[in-house]
Parts: C-alpha cells; structure tokens; sequence
C-alpha cells in the first residue's frame, strides 16, 4: 500500500503538479527575475536527475550482488565519462550552440546526409538505453503491487507519451533537479537505514571463503520457467508448481512435487512453482548466473557477464562508459541551458560530485543483497535487489515505507530519463530525419514510444545494467569519434566522420545485436561481441581519421567553426542566487 | 485563463503564418530571375568535350567551390591552374577589369595579354570567344579569350593560350565563362540577401524611434518637475535604450539581450501608461541563451502597444512568454487590447504592403530570411479582442551565432 502510494505521488508530481505549480510561480512582472539564467548548481542537478536512470537506481546493486568487485567499473565509469565531457566537449559545445549531435554535425561538417546517419544512430542508442528504463518500470510495478510485468512497461510508455504529448516535462530544469534530490534520498536513506539494521543484526559477514547460503528457511517464487545450477546436493519442498529435477544418476525424473532431492547438475523449473529452500543450505544459482564465491566475488578481475575474460570486460566497460556519456542523446541538450561555455564547464565539475554522492551506495546495497536476499540468485531476478532487500532486513511496516522509497526513486529515475530519451528520438524522428512542425513531433512521440515498449516488453530476460552498458557502448563508437574530433581537429570531413560512425557505431551495434539474439554465444567471441567498445571505438576514430586523410578537403569553414568552438565567450548572464 | 483573449473570444480569429506565399519574398525574386533568365542562351555542350568526365566534374566543383564566396585573388588562381588542367592548352589567364589577376602555365608578355583584352572588352562581345594571335617565346600562337559576364556586363575575361585556332577549346571556354558568371552571380545573391535583412533592420531602427522618441520626450518632460528623480532615471534608461537600439555591428542577439532590450522599452512606455498597463512575464530560463535576430522581440512588444494596448480603453496586460519547445524556442506576445481586422492584417502582410503594423513585417520577413521560410510569425487576431503573435525559433541554425 505504501509503496504503491509513493509511486502514485512521485508519477503525479513529474506529470502534473510540477508543470503547473512552476508555470505559477514562474509568473512575473520583473524582467530581472525573468531573464536570470539557471545557475549552473540547478542545472547540474538536473543533469544528475535526467541522467541517472533505472539501471543505476535497481541494475547496479542486482550486478554488484552477482558479480561483485569488478562491477565497480559501471559507477566508477558512469561519473567519469562526466569528466571526459568536461574536458573535451562541454564549452565548447555550449559555444557552437549546437545541442544535439545530428545539429553539431551538420553544423559542423556542413553535410544534411551526415546529420541523418547521426540521427539514425540517436534512434538505435536512444531505444536500447530505453530497454533498461521499461525494464526497471515493469519489474518496479511488479514488485510493488505483483501485477503482471508487461503491466509497468506499458504504463510508463502511455505515462511518457501523454506527457510530452499534452506539452509538460520538457526539460523543466527544476523539476528535474527535483528528481535528482528525490533519487539520491530514495538511495542514500535506505542504504542507511539498512547498514543500521545490518549493524544491529551483529553485522553478518558479506563475503565468506565459502558459497552463499541461505540465512533461514526461505521460500521462493519463480515467475518463469527456471534453470538452476546446483554444486551442492540439496533438499527443497515444492508446495506449488513442479520441478524436473535430476536423478543420482544425471537422468531426468518426471516432474515431482513434495519434498525433491536436488543432486549436483541442473534442474528446471516450471513458471509458477513456490519452493521452499532450507536455511544453512548452499544457495543454487540461475544458469545464467556464474557463482562467485566468497573470495571470488569480493576480489577484482574475477569474473563478470564478460564470461572467461574479465580483463577484457573490464577495459571496455571503461572505454564504454568513459566515452559513451558524451554521446548519449539526452545528455547534451541539457547544456543547453548553461548561459556560457564556463558555466557549462562548471555544471560538468558538480554534475561529477553529484553522481558521486549517489553512486555510493547501490553497491553497499548490493553487498547486503548477499546476505539478505541470497534468493535472487536463484531467480536470476537480481534486477530487482534494492526493492526486495527492505522486507528481508526490516520487514512488516518498516520495510514497507523504505520499499515505498527506493519504488518513488526508481519511478522517478526511469520517468525522467525515460522522457529524455523519449524527446531526443522523437525529435531525431520529427527534426531531422522527415522534418516537421509540432504535430510531426506528436506522432513521432506515440510512435518512438511504442517501439521502446514493444521492445521492453521483450527485455525481460536481460540484465538492466548490461543493457545501459551497450547503449554506452554504441554511444562511445559512433558519437565520440565525432565529437572528439569535430571540435578538436580541423581536418576532418564529412566522409571520414560518416565512416568513422558506421565503422565503429555499425559493427559495435552488429555484434550486439548478435549477442542478445544469441548468435555469438561464449568464448572469446562472445567476450568481443558482448562488451565491443574495446575494439570498437578505435576502429571509429582510426578510420575516420584515415578517411579523412585520403579525403583530403575539410569543409569550407572548418577553421572558423573551431574557432567559434575554442574562442571565450563574448559576454556572461547574471545567475540567479544558488539556492 | 486571464491572458487568452485572442482564443476564446468569438470574433473571427485568423492564423496569418502559414498562408503566405513563399516565392514572392524579396531575395527569392531575385534568384528565381536569375535562374530563368539565360537558359535558351547555353548552347548544348559539345559532344567530344569530356576526356574524363569524373576529373572534370571534379576541376568543375572546384571552381564552383573557390568562387563561391567570392572572386578573389585567390579564387582566381585555383580558376587559372583549373583551367590549365582541364583544357587543352598551354596556359591560362584570368583578368578582372582589364589587368592580370592570375595566370598559369606558359604565357605571352603582359603587354600582349593586356592589349588583347582591351580588344575584347572594347568591342563589348557577346559570351563567344575570340582568338588573338600572340607570339610566345618566338612562336605564333593563339590566346582564346572569353568575356566573364555578370548581370550582362562585362567585368573581366578567361583566356586559355592554344597552338592553333581551336574551336573546342573555344567552346569549353565559353562554357566555363558561363559557369563562373553565374557562380559569381550566386556569390553576389548571397550577400545582397545578407545586405537585404541589414537594410531591413536600419529601416526598422529608423521607423521605430520618431514616434517613440516623441512619446518618451513629452512623457519625461511632463515629470521633469512634478518627480525629478523619476525624469533623471527614464532619461538614463532612455539613452541606454537608444544606444542599444542603434547599434549596427550586430545582426544576431540572444533572448536574455533582447528581454533586456524589451525592459528598457516597456519602462518609457510605462511612464505614459500608468497603471493602465500590467506585464506578465512567463520566460523559461531554459530558452534565454537562444539566438535569435536583433530587433525581433521589442518590435512585436511595440506592435502590441501601439495598436493593441494604447488604441483601447481602460487597463490591458500584456504577457510575454518564452517556453521550451524541443528544437525550438517559442516566444509568444499577446495582449488583450483592441486586435486588429484579420483580413486586413493578412492581406497586408501577404502582399508586403505598406501597413501600420511595420513592425510585424520587418520582423516576419527577416525571421523567415535567417531561419527559413516556416519560420514566420503566426497572428491570431481580431477586432476587439487582442493580439496574440507567436514566434518559433530554431534552439540551433547553421551559421547563427549571438554576438
């Protein structure tokens, strides 16, 4: 009920209520209060509210509880890549006055051809960071109020798209900021709350040289046919559903209910089934899921989706996240805002504290999950961490309101960065690609909306987190190499940006495609095509530099184009006071 | 809703924006005779003139590329090392005005070029080229020379130095004569659009202040001894906002300028209008660093006053509002005076005749001169309930940047 409240409130508020209660008080008679620009403290919060999204706010815990100590990575590279910004595309954006990368490259390069191709990658970046948005809301929904998970995928797509639709929420910088504060309280409050619990609790150990096991009796329910790996014999109790479960010779028993032995190998289990697991047992994983133990988890270069190869794996989630930031759709325009290119600068410098501040605590809260809510293992449903773990430490009503908080935060973080990415593949859509007017952007909405759901509906399967990282990836090999070096080399034309783009873009999205279909499965293919920035990305700027070279004539203006890029600003805005 | 008049009245309300007919806008006419004036005049190119189409297409936009922006000195070097490439000939020469400009490859004496070029501009020839016998280095040969013609008049020539008497080279250079002149042409058109909107802004500057100026004057005057403090400050304000008005180096303002340009404005007016005049703002600072052209916010506040508030009895708001719109800032004035006839407007403002609200006009023309011709102001009005003006901005337009 709680929860349910919270999310009710938190969804009403970014609607409506905020819209409208800014238009009122926004109403002045003063020019010099209507014309002060937004202070760069504002505007970084609200970078930090439209950027911190679902895969942060529920992924990251679910993947630092699988995975452990190398999922640091993510964190660590989603702040960095701010910093990257600020080095290298920030000002000088800000100062070109371009704030969407189809507009820069146009602009830029002079070419209508190159703005499409880039417009064509904002659709593909902008849907698939969409997936771990309608994710996050189905199993938020799901979670909260045990509706069906397609429910919340196709309600935060209706909810998104009536919004930008009936006009609210475009970018509202307060509103946003808003967002920002509601996520990290909804984060930094229950991990609080929790580690004082966990404290009291005698403080468990999280990491034990030993397997994971079940802290008391504990009965699970599985929302889809499930595979399990298990090492350890056990015996559970099916109270509902069945399980095909192995004999002690490997061969399998015909699906049983009551009490089932489960001997060393996989057993499946049926969509519906309650089990009951015994505490003390060693806790079985999702096939999907590589047990790490202990040691193992709480050690780097250890293991990680990347399979075999967690070096690799590491190294590109850097390179992704380091350098898909700057790329992402919805990042730039809120620069736009920013009166100067300092002021811009100065937003990234706090966008990074910002972050920081957050990034804290979703991995404290997935070390707890360890401990807490060992089950999720089994499920494979670790997606779903922060929003299982304050029944499990505090229960009854406490546990409830901290639910209800981390629900608000979750709905806040997909709600907003959902619309952000809503409005930058629309207008992809609607500005560059057909051209046209307010009801062009309409229809695009409806439209983009209804392919992100269509999409979320099948991404069910798919870790959130894993998801932001390819959009991070395709990002980083298509829209880097054309930032980076549009604004910092002269030389560049449109044919060795346009190759850049499809050689790297093309190929990372090629070889994930193939990895979410299952095409390339495993092995070091697999570590390549699961996590590509790696190679990806110097493939971009390699070939958009030779191409370049051989192309040999830079546009027209490139020079003044760097130079309006480079120069200082003509004239500061006076700020309004900081809060 | 207090401020929507315009909407809910029942008075015929019309939308004036996107009714109007592109081709008859000034700078269009121009190109669009341009174009049709010298087709019948190209001859069909002649059928052995392509050694290596893709090399000479190539030389052909590097041409068109050079002199794009203008002919200059260096535009008619690449032209005379061009022409050497791709024409059969040992050398060429560009001339503007009867001197070298620049050359290529083996040449007779200046002299000769010279006289032999004043040959050609004396006799004022059509596009045909002619052949001049020179002597290079002790041997005859013959400089085939054609006039560059731009608007009819002959400004400087090609010539191209040949063995023999040739009469493709003649033809390629007749046609490269062609293609220069028009390039230049296009040069040309580009800045007169460019001069185009310039002048529309001076004439802007000049039409608003006569009546502006006397109205503020007698206002001040009216204070001097009744609030002495009051009259010092409109003075200030008054001279702050003359000099931003009548400066002339800047084309582009952003919207933070422009409301401030507005503020000064609406404070003159103010010491008229009394409390007859309420202002509402609603700006979103999100859209304050947008770029727009000078001038194009305080005409349409003018146009609101003049015709709208001022023509009206009793109190009128007038509401300013900026919102965030995705690509695009929309900027909206709107007042609750006395409108204006619709059919009048529009008429007035599709066939560019001259109208009282001037201001309307120039902003309208020069809106859809710098961002296209779906950029123009949308006008909802009517006798009797206000006036309501919107204009959409593009957040981001090639080549326009605040300065």
């Amino acid at each position: 009920m709680i929860p349910t409240a919270a999310v009710v409130v938190v969804t009403l508020f970014t609607l409506g209520v905020g819209t409208l209660g800014l238009r009122f008080a926004r109403t002045t008679s003063n020019f010099f209060v209507a014309s002060r620009a937004v202070h760069p403290v504002w505007n970084a919060f609200a970078v930090g509210g439209e950027y911190l999204s679902a895969g942060t706010q529920l992924g990251l815990a679910g993947l630092v509880l699988v995975f452990g100590a190398d999922m640091l990575w993510f964190p660590a590279g989603y702040t960095a890549g701010y910093l990257l910004l600020l080095l290298f595309v920030a000002a000088p954006l800000r100062r070109f006055g371009s704030f969407t990368i189809p507009e820069f490259a146009e602009g830029r390069l002079g070419s209508t051809g190159l703005r499409r191709l880039a417009a064509g990658f904002v659709l593909v970046i902008g849907w698939l960071y969409l997936l771990p948005q309608m994710k996050g809301a189905g199993i938020t929904v799901r979670a909260i109020t045990g509706a069906p998970y397609w429910v919340g995928v196709v309600l935060v797509g209706l909810v998104i798209a009536l919004n930008l639709t009936a006009g609210g929420m475009r970018g509202i910088t307060y509103v946003q900021a808003f967002q920002y504060v509601i996520m990290v309280t909804a984060m930094a409050v229950p991990a609080i709350i929790l580690l004082v619990a966990w404290f009291g609790d005698g403080s468990p150990a999280i990491t034990q040289p030993e397997p994971v096991r079940f802290g008391e009796v504990t009965d699970i329910e599985f929302r889809r046919d499930t595979t399990i790996d298990v090492r350890t014999p056990i015996e559970v109790v099916v109270l509902d559903g069945s399980v095909a479960a192995l004999d002690a010779d490997g061969l399998a028993m015909s699906p049983r209910r009551g009490t089932v032995p489960l001997v060393v190998g996989s057993h499946e289990i049926a969509d519906g089934s309650l089990i009951r697991f015994a505490g003390g047992d060693v806790v079985p994983h999702q096939a999907d899921i590589e047990a790490a133990d202990g040691d193992r988890w709480a050690a780097p270069m250890t293991g990680g989706p990347g399979g075999g190869h967690p070096l690799y794996f590491v190294y590109s989630v850097m390179f992704a996240t380091f350098l898909g930031t700057m790329g992402l759709p919805h990042v730039l325009v809120r620069f736009y805002t920013n009166a100067t290119g300092s002021d811009a600068r100065r937003t990234t410098v706090i966008v990074v504290g910002l972050l920081g501040m957050f990034y804290v605590w979703p991995p404290l809260l997935g070390a707890l999950g360890r401990v807490y809510t060992p089950e999720l293992l089994v499920t494979g449903e670790t997606d779903a961490t922060v929003l299982e773990l304050p029944a499990a430490i505090l229960g009854g009503s406490g546990g409830e309101w901290v639910t209800g908080m981390v629900a608000a935060g979750a709905v806040a973080a997909f709600l907003s960065t959902s619309s952000g990415l809503l409005i930058s593949v629309a207008s992809a859509i609607s500005h560059d690609l057909v051209g046209g007017g307010v009801r062009q952007f309409r229809i695009a909405v409806w439209a983009a909306s209804g392919v992100a759901v269509v999409l979320g509906l099948g991404a069910e399967p798919f870790r959130i987190n894993v998801l932001v990282g390819w959009a991070f990836a395709i990002a980083a090999s298509s829209f880097c190499p054309l930032l980076v070096l549009g604004i910092w080399w002269a030389g560049l034309t449109k044919r060795g940006a346009a190759a850049g783009m499809l050689a790297g873009g093309g190929s990372a999205t090629l070889a994930i495609a193939a990895t979410m279909l299952r095409i390339v499965d495993g092995g070091w293919a697999g570590a390549l095509a699961s996590a590509p920035a790696l190679w990806s990305v110097p493939t971009a700027f390699v070939v958009a530099v030779v191409v370049s070279r051989l192309d040999g004539v830079p546009p027209a203006r490139a020079r003044q184009h760097l130079a309006i890029l480079h120069l200082p600003d003509p004239g500061a805005v006076d700020h309004a006071p900081s809060a | 809703m207090p401020d929507g008049p315009p909407s809910d009245a029942p008075a015929p309300v019309v939308d004036v924006g996107s009714s109007f007919p592109r081709s008859v806008d000034g700078p269009t006419t121009t190109l669009a005779n341009v174009l049709r004036r010298r087709p019948s005049e190209i001859p069909p190119p002649p059928a052995d003139a392509a050694p290596d189409d893709l090399s000479l297409l190539a030389a052909v936009n590097r041409i068109a590329r050079a002199i794009r922006s203008d002919l200059d000195v260096d535009g008619a070097q690449v032209l005379a090392d061009t022409m050497l490439e791709i024409l059969p000939a040992d050398g060429a020469v560009v001339t503007f005005d009867g001197a070298v400009a620049a050359s290529a490859g083996r040449l007779p004496s200046e002299r000769d070029i010279v006289r032999a070029t004043r040959e050609v501009l004396d006799r004022q020839p059509g596009p045909t080229p002619t052949n001049h016998a020179v002597v290079v280095d002790g041997h005859d040969r013959y400089l085939v020379i054609a006039p560059l013609l731009i608007d009819g008049l002959v400004v400087g020539t090609i010539q191209a130095l040949a063995i023999g008497d040739d009469d493709r080279l003649r033809a390629l250079l007749r046609q490269l004569g062609d293609l220069v002149g028009h390039q230049v042409e296009l040069a040309e058109l580009e800045r007169e659009k460019a001069r185009v909107a310039q002048a529309e802004l001076r004439t802007l500057q000049a039409q608003t202040s006569p009546h502006f100026l006397y109205n503020s004057l007698t206002a001040i005057a009216a204070l001097i001894n009744t609030d002495p403090t009051e009259a010092r400050s409109l003075i200030s304000t008054f001279a702050e906002f003359t000099r931003h008005t009548f400066r002339t180096t800047s084309t582009f303002t952003t919207l933070a300028e422009e409301l401030r340009l507005v503020e000064m404005y609406l404070e003159l007016e103010r010491a008229r209008f009394g409390d007859r005049m309420s202002v509402r703002l609603l700006i979103a600072p999100e859209v304050l660093a947008v770029t727009l052209p000078f001038l194009s916010v305080q005409p349409l506040v003018e146009n609101a006053i003049r015709h709208g508030l001022e023509q009206h009895q009793g109190s009128g708001v007038l509401t300013i509002e900026a919102a965030d719109s995705g690509a695009q800032a929309v900027i909206t004035v709107d007042d609750d005076g006395a409108g204006t006839d619709p059919v009048a407007l529009q008429a007035a403002m599709t066939n560019r005749t001259p109208t009282p609200h001037v201001g309307l006009l120039s902003v309208d023309e020069r809106l859809r001169a710098t961002f296209g011709p779906e950029y123009g102001l949308e006008i909802a009005t009517g006798d009797g309930v206000g006036t309501r003006v919107t204009m959409r901005v593009p957040k981001f337009h090639p080549g326009v940047h605040a300065t």
